[in-house]
């Protein structure tokens, strides 16, 4: 991935937006994205898109065909498709596009996602989450689903590292006091305690509500481009300096290692290939759908110490802390846009790597993050090592 | 639903935990699979667990279950390794006074081969049957 950068990203607001629409959020980020590049729809020559979880047909349609006549690309577009790996999908499909642009498959690249979780009827949403990553003949007639995924990673974590109630709702918080400074995110106007969230309701022991996500609408778009067209165009970039990734398992009832899945290996991958570690990385986002599913990822990398995953994110994460983490608010406070809550963290590195955070969340001299992603059943653990490339700031 | 699935559920009916095991290598297999993922031999066969474990992670779940398990909540599901070395998600029974309260983590469990609740009669395994763990009787 030695020829590809990231030169723009556009996002929406996460949250309720009833009257918005999954086309027209799709058609919307890809402009503000090519915006954010100063490119042209017609710069673009090929479109990768990101699933959405809220429609079966919204995805059966073939959208990846649809969106390059919507943006007026017909016969202007070299390759359309789409990449599907869960809550990872965007480093996936960041693999993919790289690979084609270093490749010399692909020149410009827009990487769409829109997910209309947020205005879908929540029942439906439950049961239709309920079969990622749970297998139909050995775990579905058990009732096992989403929150339960969660809640057993949380158990055998807390169990193994002595990490207590407080302590989990802590990274909550400190993913809340990021999302009060993001004006995209769902829970941006709601403050929020650790007593506030061991005070809300048991949904699935040890979750509490407030430490379960919140279904969401949102949308990001991204464009790639090699360095050299990059310069060309005077851009602004962010550089790829290495990914590790590792598939653990399927059925979360066949991970041997709940409290480690595959992020030590995809983290000594991803060290290896980028050239500096995890003490050089100045900024994390980490995939939380859960607290312990951030914890979990934190020790793996090597960015705390083992066992200290939740005492280091509660203290140290947020505004002001040593390692800024999760600075949109992540899944749990800037809200869960199903594979598109990777998406936003993803972007929101690459805006912070490009300084276009805004006066409020914006870190100064940030040169280099780590964008770790899983999906599923925590099936898998991707990390991505982003550096600031180049151009006047 | 196909034969591996249909020969485990009528393992669970009868009251039996099956576990497959490799005619090859001799290894036990669980979940059932198509071919055995350590020599990738196809000669598989299944056979009845010793039906004794350890809990290694487990929930209550009193809001958000599916739809077709939503009448049965509260309810419990557990992470079991079997003596044998394999691992699978169960329900667990409910104590006396009908909560979870007894169960922790690495505390050894029993296969219960007379679950205390029926499958849902609705939804995507409608009727289908799933193992059930307790803890062992003083």
């Amino acid at each position: 991935m030695d020829n590809a950068v990231f030169v723009g990203v556009g996002e929406l607001p996460s949250g309720r937006y009833p009257d918005r629409s999954f086309m027209g959020d799709l058609v919307e980020v890809a402009h503000r994205a090519l915006d954010d590049a100063g490119l042209s729809p017609r710069d673009v020559d090929t479109i990768v898109l990101i699933p959405c979880l809220h429609s079966f047909i919204d995805q059966a349609d073939l959208v990846f065909s649809r969106v390059v006549e919507e943006l007026g690309l017909s016969k202007q577009v070299k390759s359309q498709f789409m990449v599907h790996s869960g809550g990872s999908t965007s480093d996936n499909a960041v693999r993919a596009a790289g690979s084609l642009l270093s490749a010399g498959e692909a020149e410009t690249v827009l990487i769409l996602q829109a997910e209309r979780w947020g205005s879908a009827p929540v029942e439906a949403m439950i049961d239709a989450l309920s079969f990622n990553g749970i297998p139909l003949e050995w775990e579905i007639p058990a009732g096992q689903n989403f929150n339960a995924i969660g809640a057993l990673i949380s158990a055998r974590y807390m169990h193994e590292t002595g990490s207590t109630p407080e302590e989990m709702a802590g990274i909550c918080v400190a993913l809340r006091r990021w999302a009060n400074l993001n004006p995209n995110a769902m829970y941006r106007d709601k403050l929020l305690t650790v007593e506030q969230v061991l005070a809300s309701r048991m949904v699935c022991e040890p979750l509490h509500a407030m430490e379960c996500p919140m279904m969401a609408d949102g949308a990001v778009g991204l464009v790639m481009t090699t360095p050299d067209l990059a310069a060309r165009r005077d851009q602004e970039s962010v550089r790829i300096t290495g990914t590790g990734g590792c598939v653990s398992h399927y059925s979360l009832g066949q991970e041997t290692d709940l409290a480690r899945l595959g992020w030590p290996k995809a983290a000594e991958m991803a060290y290896e290939a980028s050239g500096w570690g995890p003490e050089d990385v100045q900024l994390a986002e980490v995939y939380d759908s859960y607290a312990a599913v951030m914890a979990i990822a934190f020790e793996g990398l090597g960015l705390c110490k083992p066992g200290d995953g939740a005492r280091f994110i509660g203290g140290e994460t947020s505004p002001g802390g040593s390692l800024p983490a999760n600075t949109n608010g992540g899944l749990l406070s800037a809200g869960h846009t199903g594979v598109g809550g990777g998406t936003a963290l993803l972007a929101e590195g690459v805006r912070q790597l490009l300084g276009r955070a805004g006066p409020d969340r914006q870190l100064p001299d940030v040169q280099r993050a780590l964008i770790g992603g899983t999906g599923g059943s925590y099936m898998d653990a991707q990390v991505m090592m982003l550096e600031r490339a180049g151009g006047a700031r | 639903m196909n034969r591996l699935a249909e020969a485990y559920d009528a393992g669970l009916r009868d009251g039996k935990l099956l576990i497959q095991q490799c005619e090859a290598c001799g290894k036990p297999i669980m979940y059932p699979r198509w071919r055995c993922p350590q020599c990738f031999s196809d000669a598989l066969s299944f056979r009845e667990a010793q039906g004794t474990g350890t809990l290694y992670s487990f929930t209550v779940q009193y809001h958000t279950a599916p739809t077709a398990f939503a009448a049965q909540q509260p309810y419990a599901l557990g992470i079991v390794r079997l003596t044998e070395g394999v691992q699978l998600l169960g329900r667990l029974v409910a104590n006396e006074d009908g909560g979870w309260s007894d169960y922790r983590c690495d505390t050894a469990v029993e296969f219960c081969p007379a679950p205390p609740e029926p499958p849902p009669a609705e939804g995507p395994t409608a009727g289908r049957p799933c193992a059930w763990f307790w803890l062992p009787k003083a």
